[in-house]
């Protein structure tokens, strides 16, 4: 009967075994290649050795742009969470009708094409002399970033127990005082997931940044690109384990958070 | 008039609402109006030029709704298959893994993951050294700087977009269905053909449409794994800004990518809808 049913499965395994592979493998082979003795991008690579991990922190260029891209990234987060969070709020309040089309206009930077967005927002921005400013590519990054705060903020509240606020407020407390005591903690998971989100969108965007982040502030991304049809040094390959650890870390901080909180 | 909890609300959405207002909305639409003045007077010439047969635009607009078309189906091949293979897990583990797979790549910048992929599609690289070596092939297959590559480089990237939408539908679907069509005499195969497909088949048109208009204006992945020998809309957009510096064209052109983008949108979600109400059951609408 359990052989009979292993067989039948046959085609299932398969399809999740290769699928799987076919989904994983480009990102983990990324660290070997960046771990390379050899002189150019290959996989699998010749030797192993930490010198181009030397060469890219040694490099005032690269660790410039690392920089560069956490600075927009924050700026990207505070932006989004300003102009976010109220918003969210709002959308969970009963009285609010065409919730579903306001949400949608909040996603129409996700759903249309970026490079449109990238052009029309670099004619924009240029006579504002925002070109190559970490505000202007900050406030590009909060378009994409906005539905990435919104929507899991609002869901949260979907969530929340209001009960508690109520509770609190017939125990005494002023309105405030039950906002910060009680809401604001919370809704802090929902809010760090939020700022995690939308950190990630930034840091490692490239379309904005390639049109709006010129001149001499280039984020990490827009470093790549510049650079990816002549430097095939494996330097590339270190920047990309760099950035595939800062994104997986901080996603895996945002699932162990997930798993911490008091519901 | 606006009081208590209708200004809150109101106060809470403005500031998201100007901000798009003026970071987004008001520059595309500047943006847009552009391209009716290739030089100082009104005129339709950009548009004109594009939809002439002499002109290469319209073949470049032909070939990415094609490479698009291409790149959805390749979504299809793979993503279906994979998304029956979440639907039939049995444990929750299962299911969060095999989903977690999916979200991985998702997660993880584009850029890099397209540089990793040049790289493995290489003449000399993994992907033909092992057809090579398992005699699979004589010779290496040329799949970077073509547009074998910018397919298989962008199905990719986008199966996510296939599998997500694909699983939410299909998670609705009531297994007692296919236990029944079995129990009634069919064989797995046609108890899958009689049930699970034409259930799925909503989800699998929202998967595609989402994989075809994402592909229409894709612009990372093209570009780098086409070489600049795969022109799609995107790409000369960028060229027509950046290096003619013919901002009027640029817009005419993005013009025509997003009014694509909206009528395939819209004629797909008409179809997807439609396919709802022939294939819907009513136990399906129980479980939701």
């Amino acid at each position: 009967m359990k052989f009979k049913n292993l067989l039948g499965d046959l085609p299932r395994w398969l399809t999740i075994v290769i699928v799987g592979f076919f989904l994983i493998f480009p990102i983990i082979a990324i660290l070997p290649m960046s771990l390379s003795s050899g002189g150019s991008l290959s996989f699998p690579p010749p030797g192993l050795s930490f010198k181009w991990y030397r060469e890219f922190f040694e490099s005032p260029d690269w660790t410039g742009s690392l920089w560069v891209s956490t600075q927009v990234a924050f700026l990207t987060v505070f932006f989004c969470l300003l102009t976010g969070i109220p918003a969210a709020f709002a959308l969970e309040s009963e009285k609010l009708r065409f919730k579903g089309a306001i949400t949608a206009f909040f996603a129409l930077p996700m759903v249309f094409p970026v490079i449109v967005s990238a052009v029309a927002l670099s004619y924009f921005f240029a006579p504002l002399e925002l070109i190559g400013t970490k505000v202007g590519l900050a406030l590009a990054h909060t378009t994409l970033g906005l539905p990435v705060v919104i929507l899991p903020t609002v869901a949260a509240l979907k969530r929340f127990e209001w009960d508690l606020v109520w509770q609190a407020r017939n125990l005494g407390a002023g309105p405030i005082q039950a906002f910060i005591g009680v809401t604001l903690p919370l809704l802090r998971p929902a809010f760090i997931t939020a700022s995690l989100f939308a950190f990630v969108t930034s840091f490692d965007e490239v379309i904005l940044a390639e049109f709006i982040g010129r001149g001499e502030n280039l984020t990490l991304p827009k470093k790549i690109w510049e650079g990816w049809r002549f430097e095939q040094e494996p330097t590339l390959a270190v920047i990309a384990s760099l950035l595939v650890l800062v994104i997986m870390s901080l996603i895996s901080a945002q699932v162990f958070i997930q798993y911490n909180k008091s519901d | 008039m606006l009081k208590g909890k209708n200004l809150n609300t109101f106060l809470g959405l403005l500031p998201a609402f100007l901000f798009l207002a003026a970071i987004f909305i008001w520059p595309v639409l500047k943006f847009v109006t552009i391209s009716f003045y290739p030089d100082e007077t009104f005129s339709m010439d950009n548009y004109q030029t594009i939809i002439d047969p002499d002109r290469p635009y319209l073949e470049i607009m032909t070939d990415t709704f094609r490479i698009s078309i291409l790149t959805a189906l390749a979504c299809l091949v793979i993503g279906y298959p994979y998304a029956v293979a979440i639907y039939r897990a049995t444990k929750r583990w299962q299911k969060t893994l095999l989903i977690g797979f999916v979200l991985l790549p998702f997660w993880t910048s584009l850029l890099v993951r397209t540089l990793a992929f040049m790289q493995l599609l290489q003449n000399t690289g993994i992907v033909n050294n092992t057809l090579i070596k398992v005699s699979l092939i004589a010779d290496p297959v040329q799949m970077v700087r073509n547009e074998l590559g910018v397919i298989i480089g962008m199905s990719y990237m986008l199966l996510p977009f296939f599998v997500l939408p694909l699983n939410g539908v299909m998670q609705r679907i009531d297994p007692k269905i296919e236990l029944n069509a079995r129990s009634l005499g069919a064989n797995r195969f046609q108890a899958f053909l009689a049930t699970i497909l034409p259930l799925s088949l909503p989800g699998v048109v929202v998967g595609l449409t989402i994989v075809f208009l994402l592909s229409l204006g894709f612009y990372v992945t093209p570009v780098m794994l086409g070489g600049g020998n795969v022109p799609m809309i995107s790409s000369i957009i960028a060229r027509q800004f950046d290096k003619t510096l013919n901002y009027s064209f640029a817009s005419a052109l993005s013009v025509v990518l997003i009014l694509a983008t909206m009528v395939f949108g819209l004629v797909l979600w008409g179809l997807s809808k439609l396919l709802e109400k022939f294939t819907a059951y009513q136990a399906t609408e129980e479980v939701a």
